[in-house]
């Protein structure tokens, strides 16, 4: 050929091209290898662990310890602080929506109850110090279960509460050694405390999750591709995939912002939260929102309206919009009061 | 008008989806200087997150 080195020439083109092209495709195709990993691994420690079951239940003698649907009792320990009880903190109401919700806390042995001072009522029950000091917390963070109990305990003794006035929800383990500190906590935060009970009063938190349909993760030629086709074509075919990715990418985006900013306009308050990862969010797509949104008891049907409409607007995006609540305002309340940074 | 659509309303019943409530009580909720709290550098969310993960699959085989 007359134009043999014009060939090459044309060819390192396209193939410094095809480098540049690929960039965001090997990071895709990256993040599923390291996916298809971390399933390899949790694959390997269920294994372990079913294959520890079944070693227990061969045995012969004892049976296994099941898992506890209780937070683990204190075994009788020695004399001692250890024995002693503690306050857990769920939350802070205004006093006159004081009367504590009918029920057992996050250890059922000891009823909820309320702690007032500066005009406001502190939710709490008794906790055995033993199990809850921060050595055992963060051992016990490690048990699911335990986690898992807690959170359900803790978010039902706050779903009673806020059914009977406003609210402002702790985070999970906020622990008094005595009464005497949750009293001096009232005390010492009260004009914060009110801020935010004002700023949450006849609200609730909704939230509004955005997944994309899960799509292929590579481009690899489609089977029906029965020859096998020139280096420029198979160029050309990797640069349209790309593209279409991108433009669904684009879209969705769009789409998200759309979502995001006419849910806030319905709402006293919008933010964003960190998406759920894709291997636990129940969910195939990947999460491309986790909104969530402070709205007036009065707009509530108004604001899920605007979500169906903006369901069936967007649908054609290929996004799934999942609606949650009333949650008490746990993303509405200050960060922090009181701690030092 | 309000019944249709093909919105998925999660009503708040005892089926609250545990990484939704952690999400809040792990990362939301006011933080107040209690005698005994959770530090945040305790909680490794990721592997929280596989935690979840392995516990679903357990309940999905009846173990």
């Amino acid at each position: 050929m007359a134009s043999g080195s014009e060939d090459v020439r044309r060819l390192r083109e396209a193939l410094a091209g095809l480098v540049a092209d690929d960039v965001p495709e090997l990071l895709a195709e990256a993040r599923t290898e390291a996916r298809a990993r971390v399933r390899a691994v949790l694959a390997e420690v269920m294994a372990e662990a079913m294959l520890e079951q079944v070693r227990r239940s061969g045995r012969p003698g004892p049976p296994a310890p099941t898992r506890p649907d209780v937070p683990s009792r204190v075994s009788p320990s020695p004399a001692g602080h250890e024995d002693s009880l503690g306050y857990y903190l769920y939350g802070v109401t205004t006093s006159d929506g004081a009367a504590p919700p009918d029920m057992g806390g996050v250890d059922p042995a000891h009823p909820v109850s309320v702690l007032m001072g500066a005009d406001l009522a502190a939710l709490v029950s008794r906790v055995p110090l033993a199990e809850f000091n921060e050595e055992r917390l963060r051992e016990h963070l490690g048990d699911i279960a335990w986690v898992e109990t807690i959170a359900r305990r803790h978010e039902e003794v706050l779903e009673a509460a806020a059914a009977r006035g406003t609210l402002i929800p702790m985070r999970l383990c906020s622990i008094y050694r005595d009464a005497g500190g949750v009293h001096a906590m009232l005390e010492r935060e009260a004009e914060p405390m009110r801020a935010a009970l004002h700023l949450v009063q006849g609200r609730a938190e909704w939230a509004v999750k955005v997944f994309n349909a899960p799509r292929p993760a590579s481009s690899a030629p489609s089977p029906d591709q029965a020859q096998p086709d020139s280096g420029a074509a198979y160029l050309e075919r990797r640069r349209q995939a790309q593209h279409h990715r991108e433009a669904a990418d684009e879209q969705q985006a769009a789409a998200c912002e759309s979502v995001h900013s006419r849910l806030g306009n319905l709402a006293a308050r919008a933010a964003v939260i960190p998406p759920q990862r894709p291997e636990v969010s129940g969910h195939d797509g990947e999460m491309l929102l986790n909104g969530v949104y402070l709205v007036d008891d009065a707009a509530v049907s108004t604001f899920q309206d605007e979500v169906r409409v903006l369901q069936e607007e967007f649908a054609p995006a290929g996004v799934e919009l999942v609606i949650t609540g009333p949650w008490p305002a746990y993303n509405f309340v200050p960060d922090a009061i009181g701690v030092p940074a | 008008m309000s019944s249709t659509g093909a919105v998925t309303v999660e009503h708040r019943a005892r089926n609250v989806a545990l990484i939704d409530l952690l999400d809040r009580l792990l990362q939301g909720g006011l933080v107040i200087s209690g005698d005994i709290t959770l530090a945040a550098a305790d909680v490794d969310l990721v592997r929280l997150d596989l935690r979840i993960l392995v516990a679903a699959i357990d309940k999905a085989m009846g173990t």
